[in-house]
């Protein structure tokens, strides 16, 4: 079973369904971070993991404080 | 308008394909950070969105500040479970089967996924987000 390039999926989605140059910015940026993966031994996945979870308990942190936000009264 | 599980399918396919276990975790690696990207790129694409942002379409094609927040809300439970999903990934001893709980994990990050694309003002915006993320 071949591995799935996901490289070139981000990259034809970006192509195929042009949106803000920050969407397509970031797709390329992660199919590249993906791409450094192939090949990658199991301490490199576990490397990759780790940074993964500190990364997430961070934008969960951003997330929660937004959802969490006071609305101003309405006018 | 439904988010393709791609993820989901991917993670179990590579599973039945009977890979050795140290490959199948590094499949289930590298769906970990797909299915990262996509909320990464939600995370930060949504504010452009937002009504009264410089980048943002005029209403009612931007998001509200209560969408605004309802689409953080579930973003938040998104990250939440992702980092479990990485967790038991990370710890999944070598040699052993793939934990059970990593296809539930992806499961419910799509489910969540799929509900913050549901959040988004019907137009083209929607469309070519819902499109990037692998969405149809």
């Amino acid at each position: 079973m071949p591995t799935l390039n996901w490289t070139v999926i981000l990259q034809f989605l970006g192509q195929v369904v042009p949106f803000t140059i920050a969407a397509e910015t970031e797709a390329e940026a992660i199919g590249r971070a993906i791409a450094a993966l192939r090949g990658a031994g199991f301490q490199e996945d576990t490397n990759a993991l780790n940074a993964a979870i500190a990364d997430d308990e961070r934008r969960e942190a951003i997330s929660r404080a937004i959802a969490d936000a006071t609305l101003p009264p309405a006018a | 308008m439904r988010f393709k599980p791609f993820l989901l399918v991917a993670f179990v396919l590579a599973l039945a394909s009977g890979g050795c276990a140290s490959k199948a975790r590094h499949i289930a690696t590298v769906t970990v950070v797909s299915a990262k990207g996509a909320l990464d790129i939600a995370q930060d694409t949504e504010p452009l969105l937002v009504c009264g942002a410089a980048s943002a379409p005029a209403a009612p094609a931007c998001i509200t500040a209560d969408v605004h927040k309802k689409i953080h809300g579930n973003l938040a439970d998104a990250y939440s479970i992702h980092k479990q999903l990485a967790t038991a990934v990370r710890d999944w001893p070598q040699g052993q089967p793939a934990p059970a709980t990593i296809p539930t994990y992806l499961a419910q990050i799509t489910e969540l996924l799929q509900r913050v694309l549901d959040s988004l003002p019907p137009g083209s915006v929607k469309d070519r987000l819902t499109a990037l993320l692998g969405g149809k």
